[in-house]
């Protein structure tokens, strides 16, 4: 049966404890994310930018304008919640995480092909763009957790991990305008490897970043 | 009373989500609303599912103090219960008071009970409520125990779509969110807990030589799994 004594406690208890209302926390989310978003381009414009590199300007933009559609539609769902409020689930947190990877990579070698541009370039393996893709997408990373933090008392490894996922891919529209390699092994390694890993990073940062603690 | 499956949104699901939306939006004279409409349900979810009876009071504390503080990311119109069990669930866990199988905390009764306990059984025990024969009621008792433990010997998913889609009368939907399943995958545990449920119970009142169910219960029972 429900305790007068326990209702009295926890309307006490609660009036202790700070509590950001929507209005708070969306300018303090805001804040942090414009923030983390400034910081990943101005890492991106100081390496370089924007660079064609021998690419035709169509190339470019075609690659981009694909990449765009593929990563918008994996953000929509890694970012957005259920109609009741959760964080959506692990099946579809991981569909709405690879379908993009593997989208955007067959796009880009498929574009690459038609330019002949997809040839063997072994002295390229990707280790520069996994840098650049983990450097960048890893600012936004943590501005989005810091976002958060503190505010998921229900699936912190599933936010952290499409907070992670969802960086990635926005780490890749960059390094796709800043890198002029179609070879199938760097998209691999330089391209798609990073999304994955800032998944599993942001997995395991939002497991102990996001979840409410007790208080005391 | 139907299958909770066919229960309508309760009022107190509506007091309570928008009382949880105005506390959002910084009011702070909606949350003793908010704790009258689901502080039961929550504390029946916690009995169901802690076997150490002091910690429910803890839990079911926690449980609202991390509500208030992720009160600002509560999305407008969303079902603010299933974010409850949720948290309450997880807080279960987390405290490793988990452990209904042992012994739930509601009825203090164990495995081989006479049905007494339990409110995973609720709608069951309100079903036959409506019995006022004594012999039959001791009958239902027993139909009741069986039926608790088949559903405490079925897998961890089966006993947790079934106790949200029938026990609380969530929507499938929003079963499955809460979850984190998808959809035909929640229809197929709610399905085949249902299924082994109503198997396990026959099964074990033939085997035990009890007296069979009769017609009118076998009628009842279908309606409740």
């Amino acid at each position: 049966m429900e305790s007068p004594e326990r209702r009295n406690r926890i309307l006490a208890s609660i009036g202790e404890i700070p509590a950001p209302t929507r209005r708070e926390l969306a300018r303090r989310q805001a804040w942090l994310v414009i923030s983390g978003l400034l910081g990943a381009l101005a890492l991106f414009w100081v390496e370089g930018g924007l660079r064609a590199t021998g690419r035709p300007p169509s190339l470019v933009a075609w690659t981009s304008l694909g990449t765009s559609c593929f990563v918008g539609v994996g953000m929509w769902f890694l970012f957005t919640r259920t109609r009741s409020g959760h964080r959506r689930g692990w099946f579809v947190l991981g569909v709405a995480t690879i379908a993009p990877i593997v989208a955007f990579v067959l796009w880009r070698y498929g574009l690459g092909q038609l330019y002949e541009l997809a040839s063997p370039w072994p002295t390229r393996p990707g280790y520069r763009c996994f840098a650049m893709s983990v450097a960048t997408g890893g600012i936004l990373l943590f501005a989005l957790l810091l976002a958060w933090r503190r505010l998921d008392p229900m699936s912190p490894m599933a936010t952290g991990a499409a907070f992670g996922a969802g960086a990635g891919l926005g780490s890749a529209l960059l390094i796709d305008l800043w890198c002029p390699v179609s070879y199938l092994p760097h998209l691999l390694v330089g391209h798609a490897l990073p999304i994955a890993f800032l998944a599993a990073a942001g997995a395991a940062a939002g497991r102990w970043m996001l979840r409410t603690f007790r208080r005391g | 009373m139907p299958p909770t499956s066919e229960r309508p949104p309760g009022p107190d699901n509506r007091v309570a989500n928008e009382a949880m939306d105005r506390y959002a939006d910084g009011d702070a004279s909606a949350f003793p609303i908010l704790y009258d409409a689901i502080a039961p349900r929550i504390e029946g979810l916690v009995k169901r599912r802690t076997r150490d009876a002091s910690r429910i009071d803890d839990i079911v504390q926690q449980t609202f103090e991390r509500i208030h503080r992720a009160r600002g990311t509560f999305i407008r119109g969303s079902d603010v219960l299933s974010w409850a069990f949720k948290i309450a669930r997880n807080l279960c866990l987390d405290l490793g008071a988990q452990g209904w199988r042992e012994r739930p905390a509601g009825g203090g009764a164990k495995d081989g009970n006479d049905g007494k306990d339990g409110d995973a059984a609720d709608p069951i025990a309100e079903a036959v409520g409506e019995v006022v024969d004594a012999e039959r009621i001791a009958t239902a008792r027993e139909t009741l125990g069986r039926l608790v433990r088949a559903f405490r010997a079925l897998p961890e998913p089966q006993q947790l779509a079934l106790e949200l889609v029938r026990v609380e009368g969530f929507s499938m939907a929003v079963a499955a969110e809460n979850l984190g399943v998808t959809l035909p995958s929640l229809k197929m545990s709610v399905f085949r807990g249902a299924a082994a449920l109503r198997a396990a119970v026959l099964e074990d009142a033939e085997t035990r030589g009890v007296r069979g169910l009769s017609a009118a219960e076998k009628e009842q029972l279908r309606g409740i799994t």
